[in-house]
């Protein structure tokens, strides 16, 4: 690719010739992303997906995340207004339920074992099926987040990457003021201000999580809209709004894929350390990181005691193995797509 | 352009957005409908009703949104940021009470994140392919992944409970620059500096593999130089220049998790103060370290840019 | 000790309580995406504030038991701390029905345990929440405290609040839960500790009370358990770890405990209390009550000025309001108050309630030299005139008088039987910084605090530690303590505190607290979760002192919105609070069940015979689902509920 082309996608920052730090990739010599195959939009799916299926890492990424969702859901029933949606319950008892009111034999702080699998919590309930229950949370929240984030900054990135000009000046100067706040002390104060919960949650994050995205598709857009097929399109008369999204946004689509699937984990971690911070979900829900708040006086035992270290560990563990399962996908994707190395270094903090 | 006009107008172009950034800090405040001085301040229990009325009075509640923007703006670039409702001081002396704490573990972080980082980033790109390769990407990929907060429980409970190894407390009575202290900070700087360390060596080792496949490498190898000498003195530069580029935007990552660590391990930084004004409802002292966190992460960035433009030679100017 | 008591007695109890409850199917509650089913016949919701984990777990243990009755659908909804004071003191909340729980600390006054509960006047403040508006009540409040026969019968009193203690038995307004047990951990370098009820004076209690014969003093080289005054060292250093930061070094404008037990290092009042609440003569080298006068606020009436009131409601006035005319409705627009200056005027006249003398110690040096004079007291009270202090200031006192150097009069405003403890509840300022603005009295705003007390403020870094160095010149010490009237303890009890330096460090973290003591950086705290405090009982190496306190919790039901005006219902949720288990299984033995509402400290003026009491209450408080369950048939069949 021509140097013109790179540099011309950081608007307004330093241009650099003949090295671009944020493209640099191992790139295989066999890699077909050049602007010539562009169109090709479904041959090239296909041979991504090929490609995703011969990397081992990824696989078990994506088994993990696809495991640790179907546990979740199939933790608890769910009932929706009155009607059973799901009617499975891996749990063996709901979330809530304070186990000593039923069986005097257990108490709180109970040690893993057949019938608890991850022990006791500080107020007896059952730790297994608040870690698998908890995921609901998390996760969900991970992939309405995104969703959410990645749509808007779709639509937002490729207005001012199409349009340009006076358009893109204004919306890229929000992009950057945006991006001078780390996203955990922003989605802090939005918490504080709305309160604690799950669609505050969500809003906490999406609110400005876009700007990512739509930085990205920008960039890519400026590259996109020089091609011949889309000035072809122009030529012939095709409306703005039809180019943007029958054109641009597909070829768009392979970084902002990758990038989701890493910013996933990065909400998760997120929420969590709301959570942890005492501003995420209400105290005793079975979020991870409110959980891991819970317990986190466990830790420093009085002399004679011993860490519970269930109570820790576990949601601690499951938070890390949904994060990591998430990023072995996103690397993966990364390396199917030959998308160029993004977003996972750019929040974090949590 | 020269250096210094690019310079010039690097710094005049973060005018703009440190307006944007002073709009959104007052616009999170406002984001619920109705008085922000009910929502948030009417429930701390040390508002009297005069501190209230004296607030409205400040802000103008009455006026539209946009004048009352004015009237905090106002007060704030003649360095008024108000006072704590509780004790009645000045968020200001807060600020500059916390702010050399949180450096120093910024600083820790850093340092920890870059010791880490560059060795193990040159060495996997070096051994490209091979199992070393594979198990420093894991590390850094499990580095990114795993919860600053769980990490620094974790290192208290090995290091300072079970090894007693360190304190648990941090040393309150010497400065930052004494030995105990640095000591003190290093479970907090590596918990902090972990997520820097592995994004810092993925960057190093794909920009490192990029340099090696280089012209100029080839030609240095041909001529007989030894390896040694080419990735220390050639490749090492040259990749370099990308750390410093992601420098900026981990800053903002080591900002936040500057919050969350500041509070596992007690330590007294403006990130466990933003959290104590938030459940103290210390709206003044909220909106100011917003502010405050936004202008120095500009800072951070336009210093980053500058470094870089002096570093790198080859770049030309906007 | 209580401690003892405590596992004697809860083995046993435990499993009986769990057995009641028995076996039953699945229970849910709020915050968990719920699943409720909806057919109980009533719904209640339980609030709380998110940020006390017990109290969370104890509602939800209450949830979990009206659940598994069958009649009860719950929902738990939680708040932040501030936004739930500002909730539940809101008037209005009152009328939405739903059942708070909040935490009071009651003090050795027995109205702190059902005044601030159930009178209609604390409706809207502290902590009548759901707005009891009971005139028979309160006018049984009134009856025990306020008036000329029980100020002189004590005993007059304690049957009266016999009487208050039945009836809400009765009417059961309000389900108190338990009686908090207050514990301190230290590391056996220290000696000679033992604890006080009210938690921000645990430390300069501990120090030196000669009231108790209570003195505390470090040694390295033997266990608490083995030494005994004879083994006394002077010096040292005690390292304290304090919960919270304190926010203010200025006695009439704080309120937290932190604050208060930075402040009662150095700050001394004219009376001091023992352990049981006796009280004892300090500051003051004698005080004596002078007058009653059989009066009630009405009398005041012709010293009155009318102001007008604010749109608030309140009177707009700068003066401090000592009384407000009690007939006068800010609606119309204006009402009469009572002002200090007229309240001397009241008092030239010789209107008032009761006159106390108190003689004032002579040779009392403050920290800066002054020594103490009948002026002093004084100037502390119009320092506490509209102060942060200012209600429960002059709820009761009326005017303060120098009569002599040394003589000073404190007046109250209606006989009142605790007008002896709550008037010269003042922290006495020195003249130096009895005019410094409010707030203004803190070594962060330049004032160190000058006290007349044991030990010398020395230096504090915010939100790090507070260091305070023994006062060399301590009036005790210059005394000599067997000069003290009153003290008849063993003679080598020393004449002051013989601990050197006090550092409070200040680690808002539990467990960081805990492992602090552990690692040998600080050698005594206070506040460890309950799941922390029977491992350092049983180590050598750690000792706990504990004590029931002031501080209790409770629910509150909303007996002006159907069906709770009902009292069966009441009385039937009342049944279903698993005190029990919540002390057990919560608390984990740290707490007593309320089985009466009034605990140990509060006896001695609150009741003629705690056991009898407990013997005729208890039945009321135990939990008892089947009891509760023709209670609820009952009210279900005359309400038509199903």
């Amino acid at each position: 690719m021509t140097n013109e082309r790179t540099t011309s996608t950081e608007r307004g920052r330093i241009r650099i010739s003949g090295f671009d730090p944020e493209r640099v990739t191992e790139r295989e010599p066999l890699s077909g992303w050049t602007e010539e195959t562009g169109g090709e939009t479904q041959s090239r799916w296909k041979r991504a997906f090929t490609r995703f299926k011969r990397n081992r890492t990824a696989l078990i990424g994506l088994s993990v995340v696809g495991l640790l969702t179907l546990l979740t859901v199939f933790a608890r029933p769910i009932v929706i207004m009155g009607v059973t949606v799901q009617p499975f319950g891996l749990a063996p008892h709901d979330p809530g339920t304070i186990l000593y009111m039923q069986d005097p034999s257990i108490s709180t702080w109970d040690a893993p074992s057949w019938a608890h699998p991850m022990g006791v919590d500080g107020n007896g309930r059952d730790m297994f099926s608040r870690v698998l229950y908890g995921g609901r949370y998390s996760i969900s929240i991970g992939f309405v987040v995104v969703a959410l984030t990645a749509s808007f900054g779709l639509i937002y990135g490729a207005i001012s990457g199409y349009y340009g000009g006076w358009t893109d000046e204004i919306m890229m100067r929000v992009v950057d003021t945006i991006y001078a706040f780390p996203g955990l002390i922003l989605a802090l104060i939005v918490i504080a201000t709305l309160g604690r919960g799950y669609w505050q949650l969500v809003l906490a994050f999406s609110l400005f999580g876009w700007v990512t995205y739509g930085r990205l598709i920008r960039g890519e857009v400026l590259k996109i809209k020089e091609n011949e097929y889309v000035l072809a399109a122009k030529a012939l008369g095709a409306r703005d709004r039809s180019i943007i999204f029958r054109h641009i946004a597909p070829n768009a689509m392979p970084p902002l894929i990758v990038l989701a699937s890493l910013n996933i984990g990065t909400v998760v971690i997120g929420v969590a350390a709301l959570g942890f911070l005492g501003l995420g979900m209400p105290p005793g829900s079975a979020e991870w990181g409110t959980m891991l708040d819970q317990t986190r006086d466990t830790l420093i035992q009085p002399p004679g005691g011993s860490i519970p270290w269930w109570a820790t560990v576990y949601p601690g563990a499951a938070i890390f193995l949904f994060v990591m399962a998430m990023n072995m996908i996103g690397d993966g994707i990364n390396d199917a797509l030959d998308a160029q190395e993004t977003g996972v270094e750019q929040q974090g903090g949590g | 352009m020269s250096l210094r006009r690019f310079i010039l107008k690097r710094i005049l172009s973060i005018i703009p957005i440190l307006f944007g950034v002073s709009l959104i800090t007052f616009a999170l405040v406002h984001l619920t409908p109705g008085d922000p001085i009910d929502q948030m301040v009417g429930v701390n229990p040390h508002v009297t009703a005069s501190d209230e009325a004296q607030l409205r009075d400040r802000y103008g509640l009455n006026r539209p949104l946009w004048e009352q923007y004015g009237v905090w703006m106002g007060n704030v670039l003649t360095g008024d940021f108000g006072q704590v409702y509780s004790n009645g001081r000045d968020v200001s002396a807060v600020i500059m009470m916390r702010l050399p704490e949180t450096i120093a573990l910024g600083i820790f972080g850093w340092v920890f994140g870059l010791a880490i980082a560059i060795p193990t980033g040159i060495y996997a790109a070096v051994k490209k392919g091979q199992l070393a390769d594979d198990a420093s990407r894991f590390i850094a990929l499990s580095g990114i992944s795993i919860p600053n907060f769980w990490l620094g429980l974790m290192l208290i409970l090995i290091g300072a409970v079970t090894l007693s190894l360190w304190p648990v407390l941090p040393p309150s009575r010497q400065p930052l620059y004494h030995p105990y202290m640095l000591w003190y900070l290093v479970l907090p700087g590596i918990t902090i500096g972990t997520a820097a360390a592995a994004s810092i060596m993925r960057v190093m080792r794909t920009s490192m593999a990029e340099e090696l496949n280089k012209e100029y490498v080839t030609a240095a190898r041909a001529k007989g130089l030894p390896e040694q000498t080419v990735i220390l003195k050639h490749v090492l530069r040259n990749s370099l220049i990308s750390v410093v580029t992601l420098a900026a935007t981990l800053t903002a990552s080591i900002v936040a998790g500057s919050v969350v660590v500041e509070v596992v391990f007690n330590w007294p930084g403006l990130g466990r103060e933003l959290i104590n004004a938030i459940n103290g409802r210390e709206i003044n002292l909220i909106m100011a370290i917003t502010l405050f966190t936004g202008v120095f992460i500009i800072i951070a960035n336009l210093i980053a840019d500058i470094l870089y433009a002096v570093l790198d030679p080859r770049i030309r100017y906007d | 000790m209580v401690r003892n008591t405590k596992q004697s007695r809860s083995e046993i109890k435990r499993r009986r309580v769990l057995q009641g409850i028995g076996a039953a199917g699945a229970i849910s509650i709020a915050g968990c995406l719920g699943d409720s089913d909806g057919d109980a016949p009533f719904d209640i919701q339980l609030e709380v504030n998110s940020d006390n984990d017990d109290r969370v777990q104890m509602v939800e243990l209450i949830a979990s038991s009206l659940e598994e009755s069958g009649y009860f659908n719950t929902e738990i909804e939680d708040y932040e701390w501030n936004d739930y004071v500002a909730r539940v003191m809101d008037p209005a909340y009152a009328e939405d029905g739903f059942v708070p729980c909040i935490g009071l600390s009651g003090t050795f006054n027995p109205e702190s345990f059902c005044q601030a509960l159930h009178h209609s006047e604390n409706h809207g403040q502290c902590c009548n929440l759901n707005g009891i508006n009971d005139s028979e009540l309160d006018d049984m409040l009134d009856d025990a405290r306020y008036g000329v026969d029980v100020v002189e019968d004590p005993d007059l009193r304690r049957e009266r609040y016999d009487e208050i203690w039945e009836y809400l038995a009765e009417e059961r307004y309000s389900s108190i839960t338990h009686f908090d047990l207050d514990a301190a951990v230290m590391n056996t370098d220290v000696h000679g500790f033992s604890m006080f009820p009210f938690s921000e004076s645990i430390f300069s209690y501990g120090l030196f009370s000669p009231q108790d014969e209570q003195v505390m003093w470090m040694d390295e080289d033997a266990h608490p358990d083995d030494t005994d005054l004879s083994d006394l060292q002077e010096g040292g250093t005690l390292r304290i770890g304090a919960a919270e930061n304190p926010d203010s070094f200025d006695p009439p404008y704080s309120t937290d405990t932190t604050s208060t037990m930075a402040q009662v290092f150095g700050f001394e009042q004219l009376l001091t209390s023992d352990r049981d609440g006796n009280l004892y003569p300090w500051l003051a080298e004698s005080y004596e009550l002078v007058e009653t006068q059989d009066i009630d606020r009405l009398a005041y009436e012709d010293y009155m000025d009318e102001v007008d009131v604010d749109e608030d409601g309140l009177p707009d006035t700068d003066e401090q309001i000592i009384i407000q005319h009690p007939e006068d409705d800010p609606a119309d627009g204006s009402v009469r108050v009572l002002t200090p200056a007229e309240a001397a005027d009241a008092v030239d006249d010789g209107v008032f309630g009761m006159q106390f003398r108190y003689e004032i110690r002579e040779g009392v040096e403050f920290h800066n030299g002054e020594e103490l004079t009948a002026e002093h007291v004084v100037a502390t009270v119009e320092r506490y005139e509209n102060s942060d202090l200012s209600a429960q200031t002059f709820d009761s006192l009326l005017h303060a008088r120098e009569v002599d150097e040394y003589t000073v009069d404190l007046y109250a405003q209606v006989p009142d039987a605790e007008a002896e403890r709550e008037l010269p509840g003042l922290y006495i300022h020195s003249l130096e910084q009895a005019d410094l603005e409010g707030n203004d009295l803190d070594p962060r705003e330049g004032n160190d605090p000058i006290g007349t007390g044991p030990y010398v403020f020395e230096e504090i870094s915010d939100e790090q530690y507070v260091e305070y160095s023994r006062n060399e010149n301590y009036w005790v010490t210059e005394l000599g303590v067997e000069q003290i009237d009153w003290f008849d303890g063993p003679s080598e009890f020393p004449d002051g505190p013989v601990i050197d330096e006090i550092e409070v460090e200040i680690v808002p973290d539990n467990s960081t607290r805990s492992a602090a003591l552990q690692s040998d950086e600080i050698d005594i705290t206070y506040g460890l979760t309950t799941d922390d405090l029977d491992g350092y009982d049983e180590s050598n190496d750690y000792v706990v002192r504990s004590i029931e306190a002031g501080g209790y919790e409770y629910i509150q039901y909303p007996a002006n919105v159907e069906p709770w005006d009902d009292d069966r219902l009441r009385r039937a949720v009342n049944l279903l609070v698993p005190r029990e288990s919540i002390v057990e299984n919560v608390l984990n033995g740290w707490a007593r069940p309320a089985w009466t509402d009034i605990p140990e400290l509060a006896e001695e003026n609150g009741t003629v015979d705690a056991a009898a009491l407990e013997d005729r209450i208890r039945p009321y408080n135990e939990y008892d689902p089947e009891r509760a369950e023709e209670l609820l048939e009952e009210v279900i069949e005359d309400h038509d509920l199903d």
